[in-house]
C-alpha cells in the first residue's frame, strides 16, 4: 500500500500576477488543491515537501492535508500528487498539484512498474531488457493503491515479454492499460552497420525541397526556370560589370 | 547514417534567437539516464555524430542509446575571398538549437557507472558544458 505523509499547507487568497515569485523567494512552494468539488491555492513549506519526495518512491503518494485557513482553522483533506513542476536546471520544486480524493470513491492513478531480479537473457543471452511501459494506469481505492508495482523479470530470455495481462497486482487494483502490451522484453542490442558507399553518397546529398501540392509540376518547372534566370542573369551582370570596370580604367589612359 | 534533413520546406533559414531556456526535451522520456545541457549552443551534425560514435563505441554492444535531438536548420556560409552582395550563400552545415535545460542523449540498459563514464566521453565532443542526470533526481528547494 501507498505511503501516507502527513503535510501542513496554508491556504492562500493572493494568486496570480508576482505573488507566486514572492511565496519561493519566502521558502515556500505555491500549490493547488482540485477535485471533489474544490479549488483552493495553497503555500507549503520547501523543505518540507522536498524531504517527502525525496523519501518516497514515486509521486504516486497519499498526502493527508492540514490546511491552516487564514483565520487559525484548520481542516483536513486526503489528496494525491497529481504534478511536480521543477525547475530543469535547478531541480527547484516550482508548484504542486494536489487531487482532492474521497476514501470511498475509486480513483485512477500512474503507478510505476520496477523490475526484480536480472533476467536470464541479459545475464547470459547478452540481451537488453527493454522497459517498453515504466507506469502502469491503475483503479484502486486509496486504501488499496500500491506504491509500485514490483515483477520478476529474472526468467525473461531473449525475445520473451511480459505484457500487462501477466503482470500480478496487489489484491483490489485493475489495470487500464490494453493487455496485450508489453511491459518489459529483452531484446539484443542492434549491431551498428558500416555506411556503405552508396548510402554516404545518398547523405552528402542536399535535402529535397518540398514544393506546394497546387501548383505541382509546373511550379516546379517554373521555379527551375526561375533558377535559371537568375544564374544567367548573374553571369550577364558580371561581365557588363567588368566591362564597365575596364572602361573607366582606360579612359584616363586617352586623355 | 548522415544527421541531415530529408525533406525541407525551405533550403535556407534565419538565424532566429536562442534566447531563454528549453521547455520541451526536458524530462528523461526513454531512458534511465541522460545527458543535460547546461548552455545554449547551435550543436552542429558533426559534433552530434562524434558524440554519438563516442557513446556507442565505449557501450561495447550494451545498452540502447536515444538520441533526442536533430540538427533540423541549415547554416549557410558565403564562399572564401567572395565580394559582399549577390545573395545569401549555400547551405554548408545543419545545426540544433540547443538551449540550457535541453535533454540531448539518453541511454539504458547500462549500470549507472558506465552510463556515466559513456557521457562523460560523448561530453568531451561537445562544444558546452551537460551534466549526468537520472530518473531518480533529487528535488531541492
Amino acid at each position: 500500500m501507498a505511503k501516507r505523509l502527513g503535510i501542513k499547507a496554508k491556504v492562500r487568497a493572493e494568486i496570480g500576477g508576482r505573488r507566486p515569485r514572492r511565496i519561493r523567494s519566502s521558502g515556500r512552494v505555491p500549490a493547488i488543491l482540485y477535485g471533489a468539488g474544490t479549488s483552493q491555492a495553497l503555500e507549503l513549506n520547501g523543505r518540507e515537501i522536498a524531504e517527502a519526495l525525496h523519501g518516497a518512491s514515486s509521486e504516486s503518494v497519499l498526502i493527508d492535508l492540514t490546511l491552516e485557513s487564514e483565520g487559525g482553522g484548520t481542516t483536513k483533506r486526503m489528496a494525491l500528487i497529481r504534478e511536480v513542476q521543477h525547475d530543469p536546471l535547478r531541480d527547484t520544486i516550482e508548484h504542486i498539484d494536489f487531487h482532492a480524493i474521497e476514501e470511498n470513491k475509486k480513483l485512477r492513478v500512474e503507478v510505476p512498474v520496477h523490475e526484480v531480479g536480472e533476467a536470464v537473457g541479459v545475464r547470459t543471452g547478452g540481451g537488453i531488457l527493454d522497459h517498453n511501459l515504466r507506469t502502469l494506469r491503475v483503479e484502486c481505492l486509496p486504501k488499496d493503491l500500491p506504491e509500485r508495482i514490483d515483477v520478476d523479470v529474472s526468467a525473461l530470455d531473449v525475445g520473451q515479454a511480459i505484457h500487462v495481462g501477466e503482470v500480478k497486482l496487489p489484491e483490489g487494483v485493475t489495470v487500464l492499460n490494453t493487455k496485450e502490451l508489453p511491459v518489459f522484453m529483452v531484446l539484443l542490442p542492434k549491431v551498428e552497420e558500416a555506411p556503405t558507399p552508396e548510402a554516404a553518397a545518398a547523405a552528402a546529398t542536399e535535402p529535397e525541397v518540398i514544393r506546394q501540392k497546387k501548383e505541382g509540376e509546373e511550379a516546379g518547372a517554373v521555379a527551375d526556370k526561375g533558377e535559371k534566370k537568375d544564374a544567367g542573369k548573374a553571369e550577364k551582370k558580371e561581365p557588363a560589370k567588368a566591362d564597365a570596370k575596364e572602361g573607366a580604367k582606360k579612359e584616363p589612359a586617352k586623355k | 547514417m548522415a544527421l541531415v534533413p530529408k525533406r525541407v520546406k525551405f533550403r535556407k533559414t534565419q538565424r532566429g534567437s536562442r534566447k531563454g531556456f528549453a521547455t520541451r526535451c526536458i524530462t528523461l522520456a526513454f531512458g534511465s539516464f541522460g545527458l543535460q545541457s547546461l548552455d545554449r549552443c547551435w550543436l552542429t551534425n558533426v559534433q552530434i555524430e562524434a558524440a554519438r560514435v563516442a557513446l556507442t563505441r565505449n557501450m561495447n554492444r550494451k545498452g540502447k542509446l536515444w538520441i533526442r535531438i536533430f540538427p533540423d536548420k541549415s547554416v549557410t556560409a558565403r564562399p572564401p575571398e567572395t565580394r559582399m552582395g549577390k545573395g545569401k550563400g549555400q547551405p554548408e552545415f545543419w545545426v540544433a538549437v540547443i538551449k540550457p535545460g535541453t535533454i540531448l542523449f539518453e541511454l539504458d540498459g547500462l549500470l549507472e557507472a558506465d552510463a556515466k563514464e559513456c557521457f562523460r566521453l560523448a561530453a568531451s565532443k561537445l562544444p558546452m558544458a551537460t551534466r549526468f542526470i537520472t530518473r531518480e533526481r533529487k528535488l531541492v528547494f
